[in-house]
């Protein structure tokens, strides 16, 4: 650029200049003039009249530029005329407390001699009173003035000076951040959740007046410090020390079009935000909702309570922190404490974070503070702090409730991540030749014992199979997909072998023996080893009944799981007793209407009609529905119970009732956990059965093969649910007459099943008579009759 | 201080009179001085509320000359000169800081400064400077005027009164800087 741009500055200048004197609209007539000829002067002095429209509030503010870092602690009288002891409408200021990116905050006092009160004045800026500023500024007071509640700042005026700026006065709130009050008082877990609870509640009060904080980090966060409390602990409500929630300045309403969050770098609002604490979707410029308050929310947790922020984005380039915000995963809390870090203070410090230092600041060695986050609170930290917002809590009261049910020993909501996500997704991804069980397996090497135990604690709290394999499934994020491969063989190796090292190498630990034999007795299971489950589950009731009691809702999961090994395996009289006890235990121990009773309840209605008493069944899922499918929705358990109630009219001839039932199942359960998935499968079976039932061949046809191709994809070839599918689908084409396919079908689901409970299984014998009929209807009798004599023959030798 | 302050005030009355050598000791005493002040509160020695850009001058002008000497067209002139002065000192600072920062210092730059308005207007400030500089070259008065304004702190009528215009007048160069220095910020983008 050249040194001297206006060589004719003399001209461009009186041009200009005498333009701005007319009104805009004369003035292209009088450039038309001036100008005749000279298209370069023109042009300059047109960029000059929009210069001059922009420039209004240019440079007004000396100290936004030249304050902190230039001169820290510098900046602060630029408003010039809002100096200590000057008077804004019946107030005092007595000292700036901090700046905002609309104005200054004021420490004040009411003058009129009433009271002392003491305020904190927000003024709006002296350069900035243009008609968009104080657009916002009105509409933050509406804002403000619509949050009533004991851990927001609250409004208490508001007004316009004598120079037409608008200012509102809220509670002063003195106090520290919520990080530096709980490491200075060296609060430990259960007191930081408290605290950190009231703050859900607060948040949770302004989405439900539409407002969105937008800027929740701990330096907004304050909590005050109780008057003479000294070190005292935390009680609530008693007036002692409570959070208090500020700065709503740039809270937007839910209803108005957000802004975009990066401004132009000219406008004064260049920082919106913190970055650390920045969600995805601020940091990309996208819709803003509640979600993103609920992303905040986590970040401060995780400080609480590892003492780091999940991300350092200490002396990164803007482009670098969009990307590790969006793309990069937070370590798990219980491993980040173990870290070392750097801080940055915000006012030009950084200190170092350490084992050292976090372990000081909650007054907990670093080891038992690492096994008291492990499990849940990583699972609830790590679900708020979700990239996409749909998957986090829905609510900033969803996760202090999960918070709650964590302090009470309760199940936690949070899932680490479902196989209708996570699993079918690694699943398809992988789809050669393995199965989930057979990677389970693999896991279970290369993780070793250690790693099970962690997930089987979480296992603890599931009671369905499919989660079991879901959250060690789960496993796979870090693993090694040339390892996945693996044989038949050389699965039920690893899984023995397993086995045995749980049996001899956590002799010590019965409880955690107890857990693991449970985890993995369902693994077999879920692979249709009914034997090895069997022996499994048995253990681990009985480590439990001896280490816990019979009154212990860890009997009851047992009891439960083999109870439904028991019916699955046809022992109904057994599995009844077992369903009994454990929804006895279930009921007195979580409460009559607690929804982890259902499944345990529609299960033992399904042993009912398993075992013939349809009645009996009827009744206890009619009862189900009537007591949890309007309050809880969309849930496993009711889409469970709505489909087995479907089945039992379905066994009744009763089909018009049963085809709504098991229509909504199948809907509900394809809306929870994804197309891909056993319980899809199964809900597509049971339709298929009523389309049979009916005489709709092509409908059952079309239910069944659907079936097929999911638990293909699923289950390796030994699985019996594949055996079943198998068959149900060859049934139907014996039926419509294609009996080459229905034969081949049969052979499939014979392998299947032998492979799966040997030859003495009914359901094997129930293929080979059904197999022979149809090697019948081909003409080939001698090889029918052959089959029904093996058959034969092995009955009567039993 | 009370030598300093006979100093400068005797060099002070002597520039004032046109004494030229007066006038380099003055700039010298009255920039060390400035460049002091600036450095206690760039080390957050001072309480925040007492200073800024506006504070520094004054309070220079308290400090440093003996009030019962001049008269008010000597502080029009001790003004113009800090004003000055205050410029550069900003000025060199935030140069100071740009090559720091490409050098990749020890302490690193905290994030949020890093993001912060601030630190991008330490660069901004570097231009702006050089922008006023070129625009001195057309109309000495318009840049006078932000000197004052800007760097100095000085109000409007201060303003006036340091530059011996009118105040309708003083708001209305200072209006064209604005235009000027904007559009020439913008011609180099």
């Amino acid at each position: 650029m050249a040194q001297n741009p206006y060589d004719r500055w003399w001209q461009i200048d009186a041009t200009f200049s005498e333009a701005l004197t007319l009104p805009a609209g004369a003035r292209a007539a009088f450039l038309d003039e001036a100008c005749e000829g000279d298209a370069g002067l023109r042009r300059e002095v047109e960029h000059l009249l929009a210069a001059h429209a922009a420039s209004e509030a240019y440079l007004e503010d000396p100290g936004d530029w030249l304050a902190a870092p230039l001169l820290p602690g510098l900046d602060v009288q630029v408003d010039a005329g809002t100096v200590e002891g000057s008077a804004v409408g019946p107030y005092r200021v007595l000292g700036e407390i901090g700046r905002g990116g609309m104005g200054a905050v004021y420490l004040a006092e009411r003058a009129d001699g009433q009271f002392r009160q003491r305020v904190a004045l927000k003024l709006i800026r002296k350069g900035l009173v243009t008609e968009d500023a104080l657009r916002r500024f009105r509409l933050e007071r509406e804002i403000l003035a619509r949050l009533q509640h004991p851990h927001i700042a609250r409004l208490l005026d508001g007004g316009v000076t004598e120079d037409g700026r608008p200012y509102f006065v809220m509670e002063y709130v003195e106090g520290r951040p919520i990080t530096h009050y709980c490491d200075a008082h060296k609060l430990g877990i259960g007191a930081r959740l408290a605290l950190f609870r009231d703050v859900c509640a607060a948040v949770h009060y302004a989405h439900q007046n539409l407002v969105v904080h937008r800027d929740l980090t701990p330096g907004n966060i304050l909590v005050t410090e109780a008057p003479g409390s000294g070190l005292s602990p935390r009680r609530r409500g008693s007036g002692q020390a409570q959070v208090k929630l500020l700065d709503f300045g740039i809270a937007k309403l839910l209803d108005e079009a957000s802004a975009p969050v990066t401004a132009p770098v000219t406008g004064h609002d260049v920082r919106l935000m913190t970055p650390e604490y920045a969600s995805p979707e601020q940091v990309r410029g996208a819709p803003i909702t509640t979600a993103s308050d609920v992303y905040q929310l986590g970040v401060v947790l995780y400080e609480l309570l590892t003492g780091h922020r999940p991300y350092s984005l200490t002396g990164r380039l803007l482009h670098e922190i969009e990307r590790v915000i969006c793309e990069a995963h937070p370590e798990k809390p219980s491993t980040a404490v173990t870290a070392v870090s750097t801080a940055a203070d915000g006012d030009g410090t950084t200190r170092p974070i350490t084992p050292e230092t976090v372990s000081r600041a909650r007054a907990m060695p670093i080891e038992r503070l690492r096994r008291r986050l492990s499990g849940d609170l990583d699972t609830i930290v790590l679900m708020a702090l979700r990239k996409e917002p749909a998957r986090r809590y829905t609510s900033a009261e969803a996760l202090a409730d999960d918070l709650r049910r964590h302090l009470e020993g309760l199940p936690v909501r949070a899932r680490p991540d479902t196989l209708g996500y996570r699993a079918a997704k690694f699943i398809r991804r992988h789809r050669l030749g393995i199965g989930a069980a057979t990677v389970i397996a693999v896991i279970l090497i290369g993780f070793g014992v250690a790693m099970v135990a962690q997930a089987a604690r979480i296992a603890r709290e599931r009671d369905r199979a499919e989660d079991a394999t879901a959250f060690l499934a789960s496993l796979l994020e870090s693993f090694e997909p040339a390892q996945a491969h693996g044989s038949l063989v050389e699965t039920r190796h690893v899984l023995g072998r397993a086995v045995r090292r749980i049996r001899t190498e956590l002799d010590d630990q019965p409880l955690v023996q107890a857990t693991l034999m449970d985890v993995l007795g369902q693994v077999y299971q879920y692979r249709g080893q009914y034997a090895e489950a069997d022996s499994l589950l048995h253990e681990a009731l009985a480590l439990r009944l001896r280490h816990r009691g019979t009154g212990h809702l860890d009997v009851a999961v047992s009891r439960f799981h083999l109870a439904a090994l028991l019916e699955r395996m046809g022992a109904y009289e057994t599995a009844d007793t077992l369903y009994l006890a454990a929804i006895d235990t279930y009921r007195r121990r979580l409460g009559y209407t607690h929804p982890d009773v259902i499944y345990p309840l529609s299960s033992r209605a399904g042993l009912l009609r398993a075992r013939g008493d349809y009645t009996a069944a009827e009744a206890l899922f009619r009862e189900i529905l009537a007591t949890y499918a309007e309050p809880l929705g969309d849930h496993l358990d009711v889409a469970t119970s709505m489909l087995d109630l479907g089945k039992l009219l379905v066994r009744e001839e009763r089909y018009d009732e049963a085809e709504p039932l098991l229509r909504e199942a199948l809907a509900m359960r394809r809306r929870l956990v994804g197309a891909v998935h056993p319980i899809v499968a199964n809900g597509l079976d049971a339709l298929g059965v009523l389309a049979m039932e009916r005489g709709d061949l092509a409908a059952a046809d079309s239910f069944f093969t659907e079936a097929l191709g999911i638990r293909r994809t699923i289950f390796e070839e030994d699985h019996p649910d594949l055996a079943a599918s198998f068959s149900n689908l060859a049934e139907v084409r014996h039926r419509t007459g294609a009996y080459a396919e229905a034969e081949r079908l049969y052979h499939d689901a014979l392998a299947s099943y032998r492979r799966a409970f040997g030859e003495q299984h009914p359901d094997v014998v129930y293929v080979m008579r059904h197999l022979a009929s149809t090697l019948d209807a081909q003409g080939r009798s001698t090889a029918a009759d052959s089959l029904r004599r093996a058959l034969q023959d092995r009955q009567s030798h039993r | 201080m009370p030598n300093e302050q006979g100093e400068i005030t005797r060099a002070l009355l002597a520039a004032s009179e046109g004494n030229e050598a007066a006038s380099h000791q003055l700039w010298a005493l009255v920039h060390d001085a400035l460049r002091g002040l600036a450095h206690r509160v760039l080390r957050g020695e001072h309480h925040p509320q007492t200073l800024s850009s506006t504070g520094l001058v004054h309070e220079a002008y308290l400090k440093l000359v003996d009030q019962s000497r001049v008269e008010w067209h000597n502080r029009a002139h001790f003004f113009a000169i800090a004003c000055k002065a205050m410029r550069q000192i900003l000025v060199d600072h935030a140069r100071a800081r740009n090559a720091l920062k490409r050098h990749g210092r020890k302490n690193r730059v905290p994030l949020e400064e890093a993001l912060s308005l601030a630190e991008t207007r330490s660069e901004d400030l570097v231009a702006l400077d050089e922008a006023l500089t070129r625009l001195a070259a057309f109309d000495e008065r318009m840049a006078q005027v932000v000197e004052s304004r800007f760097f100095g702190g000085l109000t409007a009528q201060e303003t006036a009164d340091v530059m011996g215009i009118s105040k309708r007048t003083a708001d209305r160069e200072w209006r064209r800087a604005k235009t000027y220095l904007y559009r020439l910020l913008e011609m180099d983008e």
